[in-house]
């Protein structure tokens, strides 16, 4: 369906926006941002990032690529965590729905574009679907230069040591790297990326995907990607392998699942209420069907 | 899961819509835009200011919508503002064409022109009014303006009392642009570090009051701060001035009120100050200045902020530096944006599962690591 | 005759501002061998520091050029180089240890992860080989093990100085500079910390340059030594040539103060 039949279709929902919110220039150049950060994978793009009608932290870098790119004839899907459910991914979805007049969909696989927060889906995404994930802070290497010019200065010299040094002090006290959700990347051999806090369980899936990545951070006016069939790599060190979250004993409650992504609630009994976080796996297990789930 | 649980999360969320919009409009007394615009006007100016629109009307609504919250309402007007489109670029309207209704000097007694005292709770008491508590039987009509001047008083251009300084040879002449480019914005560029003098004065003009107030405050406490005097703080009318689209003459098409500061930081503060420290400007004496001015300006009445601008810019502008976080211009520059901060540090009321299971799990498997090093 | 690891040529380095202008260094030329110690010895303000600050490229000279053999074959100018050619000079090929330890190292790292970074810099990968490598540093500048896992920000001024000088050599630099290695330590720590450079220098030939204002360390530890004043290097030479025969009025009186 043309974009001009859709406002006329759905004009209502339209009234007083342009398609898709963004007016032509800011989406031109959020494209831009895109191909720019596609063909140098993993660095970030400093980009115009407009104010939205949701608060910054809540989801505006990704939405702006979303908006972007979305098309009449796209199906969209946002989650939180993994849930469509949650309060914020609803926000989201109805105000994409209601500026672009989208399709959406709940189910990972008949999704063309996907917004997510904090995951990656269990389905595994194939070469037509796009996933876009939302940043908080961009910046690998904040927590060892907090200045933003020179951490920038680092990555074009590809100069990390301090970054493994804290890794290595990270070792030296703790035994391990304690990173949990976001845990830094090394991507196509070039530049380390934050790969926003998804869980560790989520990283394999950045390497040599079908699926084409996109991470946009609002606030911190950066947009970068991982294209389809590029090298990921956790950085790690030799003799103190990366390694993912781990559900030994566990299933999910509700579906039953013992091979995907829990999060856990302690009950009043004492138990521990554990569920999957993908709410579109769960109700495909639930369901009966079978998707594939091997990255 | 599914379907019916997403309903539910659409039908709370809906829910909570109205539930803040029957706060806004359910009540025996009702707010009305003009109320909010002639009687709640400093919350306005503050709004619009750091909302980084000047629309009485649309600022009185988003105050209203926002019960007052001065982010939330700021947030909507920005989250508007986004939205139109760039007509045009007005030509740069200096101070001297204020049309002033209040102005004053802490540098000197007697100013070219004249001090004007002008509307400020400065000098009153501050006891609460209870008169006021009664509301008048009926609405009067507001008495003559209160602000206009006398008549005659005013002469047409008030000079600025640091054109006075350059006349002395204390200070550098005035920058002049090397080129009339279209302005840095903020709101559409990514800001670099070093930032523009013009990117620098955008994202102070737009931070927030209570913010940049408190950073301006520790400065002075000596907390990289240089100790200033304002030469001259003012509040009227700047002229908007655009090219007309036939006959390419400026023309003035309305008015902005604004409140400007200009301190004057001086003797070893003011020559460990790199003079101006932009690009885009060149100075025709090079000989080594005695006061250099710090600027503030806002939109609308908002003294407070207005003096804390110029604290800040005084601070960013030190050649030498002590260390002190307000004179880091990323830190001052991301910092002061509360409708941006607001948004981060409230998100952690978005739900972070999924990190928490990871989080557990690494400081679960630190501690195994741990109790197996002290069994040895 | 062995070709010079580095050779300096006409370094000047002046500041300027309104109004004034001040010769830190001035027309300054030397050569360094491989395996040498070269001293540079003179008063507070005489530009010694200059020049090795200089050389490290923490300050940028004003005009000069400086060729180190393993740079682009000793072809190109040191002071020519790009930013990422400058860091690798100066995590590769050079280290400095400054007189004040806070300079040179990270007081919120441990001692081990200090000496760590050098090697993280040249790719290591594996903690057991890094812990194992950055130990045998701090064994060589007498660093009581059992300390590495803790932070210099608790280690009194000398051992500060034993791990500056351990991270200093960490990863082989050709070439290493020591800025007033001494000055801020008691005198009784002075003596351990000279005797241990002397130690490593001849033991493991590496080439460096000491700047002192210190005749006693310079005799210690110098094969050769320029000496500077007012921005000029007066007099050269080989160390105990100078001590025993200066020239120069200016090392005359030096070397009287010290003997006498």
């Amino acid at each position: 369906m043309g974009v001009r039949a859709l406002i006329e279709e759905r004009g209502a929902a339209f009234e007083g926006y342009t398609f898709g919110f963004l007016d032509d220039m800011a989406k031109r150049e959020i494209r831009r941002a895109i191909l720019k950060g596609v063909a140098i994978p993993g660095h970030q793009v400093p980009f115009g990032s407009r104010e939205m009608p949701i608060a910054r932290g809540w989801g505006t870098g990704g939405l702006q690529i979303t908006l972007a790119c979305v098309g009449a004839d796209d199906t969209i899907k946002v989650i939180d965590q993994g849930d469509d459910a949650s309060v914020n991914a609803v926000n989201l979805r109805r105000l994409i729905a209601k500026t672009t007049g989208a399709r959406e969909t709940l189910t990972t696989g008949d999704a063309t574009l996907i917004q997510t927060r904090h995951r990656i889906p269990e389905e595994r995404m194939t070469a037509g679907q796009m996933l876009i994930l939302q940043v908080p802070i961009p910046e690998p290497l904040r927590h060892v230069e907090r200045s933003v010019a020179a951490a920038r200065a680092m990555h074009a010299e590809a100069d990390y040591a301090r970054m493994w040094l804290a890794l290595y002090e990270d070792v030296v006290r703790n035994g391990e790297v304690t990173a949990g959700a976001g845990y830094p990347v090394m991507v196509n051999h070039r530049f380390v990326m934050a790969p926003s806090p998804i869980p560790r369980w989520d990283i394999p899936k950045l390497d040599q995907a079908e699926t084409l990545f996109l991470f946009g951070a609002g606030r911190e006016k950066r947009i970068y990607a991982v294209p389809p069939y590029t090298d990921v790599k956790p950085l790690e060190f030799e003799d103190y392998p990366f390694s993912i979250e781990g559900f030994p004993g566990m299933s999910c409650r509700r579906c039953g699942a013992t091979d995907s992504y829990l999060v856990t609630s302690p009950q009043a009994d004492g138990s521990t209420l554990s569920v999957c976080s993908d709410a579109s796996y769960c109700d495909d297990v639930l369901g009966g069907r079978k998707v594939v789930n091997q990255w | 899961m599914g379907y019916s649980s997403v309903r539910g999360g659409m039908d709370a969320i809906e829910h909570a819509e109205s539930l803040i919009a029957a706060q806004v409009t359910d009540s025996a007394h009702p707010v009305a835009l003009p109320q909010v615009r002639d009687h709640v006007a400093l919350l306005l100016d503050q709004v619009m200011g750091e909302g980084g629109v000047y629309d009485v009307d649309l600022g009185a609504l988003a105050v209203k919508q926002a019960e007052g919250d001065p982010i939330e309402a700021g947030f909507l007007l920005r989250a508007y503002r986004t939205t139109l489109p760039r007509v045009g670029y007005s030509f740069p309207s200096s101070g001297r064409q204020m049309r002033i209704l209040r102005r004053v000097s802490s540098a000197f007694r007697d100013i070219p022109g004249g001090q004007v005292l002008g509307r400020t709770r400065d000098y009153t008491q501050r006891l609460l009014d209870f008169a006021l508590r009664d509301t008048p039987p009926q609405a009067t009509a507001p008495s003559a303006d209160l602000d206009a001047l006398p008549a005659g008083a005013a002469p047409a251009e008030f000079p600025l009392v640091i054109d006075t300084l350059r006349t002395d040879g204390l200070m550098h002449e005035a920058p002049r642009r090397t080129s009339d480019e279209e302005p840095f914005d903020v709101t559409r560029e990514p800001l670099r570090f070093p930032a523009t003098r013009a990117a620098r004065l955008q994202v102070l003009a737009r931070g927030e009051t209570g913010a940049m107030l408190s950073l301006a405050y520790a400065g002075m406490r000596g907390y990289g701060g240089a100790h200033g005097y304002i030469a001259e703080l003012r509040y009227g009318d700047l002229p908007v001035l655009i090219s007309h689209p036939i006959t390419g003459g400026q023309v003035r098409i309305g008015w902005v009120p604004v409140t400007e500061c200009y301190q004057v930081v001086g003797g070893d503060e003011g020559a460990k100050h790199e003079h101006d420290g932009s690009e885009d400007h060149v100075h025709e004496h090079d000989h080594s200045p005695d006061y250099v001015v710090s600027y503030g300006v806002v939109i609308g009445r908002n003294e407070r902020k207005a003096i804390s601008m110029s604290i800040l810019d005084g601070s960013l502008k030190k050649a030498t530096k002590s260390g002190a976080a307000i004179e880091d211009e990323e830190y001052v520059m991301y910092h002061i944006d509360s409708i941006e901060a607001m948004g981060f540090v409230e998100h952690l009321k978005l739900p972070h599962y999924v990190d928490f299971v990871a989080s557990v799990q690494r400081t679960s498997k630190v501690r195994e690591l741990v109790a197996a090093a002290r069994r040895g | 005759m062995v070709a010079p690891l580095l050779r300096v040529r006409d370094l000047n380095k002046i500041y300027s501002g309104k109004g004034h202008r001040i010769v830190a260094c001035e027309d300054v030329s030397f050569d360094v061998y491989p395996g040498e110690v070269l001293g540079i010895v003179g008063e507070s303000g005489s530009g010694k520091s200059t020049v090795l600050q200089c050389l490290f490229q923490d300050v940028i000279p004003t005009s000069g050029s400086a060729f180190l053999t393993s740079f682009h074959g000793g072809e190109r100018n040191m002071w020519d180089a790009d930013r990422r050619e400058r860091r690798e000079l100066r995590t590769h090929r050079m280290s400095m240890v400054y007189q004040n330890p806070r300079q040179g190292l990270n007081l919120m790292v441990t001692a081990g992860g200090n000496v760590a970074e050098r090697l993280l810099a040249a790719d290591w990968r594996r903690v057991s080989d890094i812990r194992a490598k950055a130990s045998d540093y701090l064994v060589r500048t007498e660093v009581p093990i059992e300390r590495m896992d803790d932070f210099p920000a608790f280690f009194s001024g000398g051992m500060q100085q034993r791990v500056q000088i351990a991270k200093a050599l960490a990863n082989n630099p050709e070439l290493v500079l020591l800025d007033e290695l001494t000055t801020g330590l008691d005198v009784s720590v002075q003596a351990g910390v000279l005797d241990l450079v002397r130690d490593i220098q001849s033991r493991y030939g590496v080439t460096a340059i000491v700047v002192s204002h210190d005749l006693g360390v310079i005799r210690l530890l110098a094969d050769r030594t320029l000496v500077m004043k007012d921005g000029h290097v007066v007099e050269s030479g080989l160390t105990d040539q100078i001590l025993e025969d200066p020239q120069h009025p200016y090392t005359q009186l030096l070397v009287n103060c010290v003997t006498n």
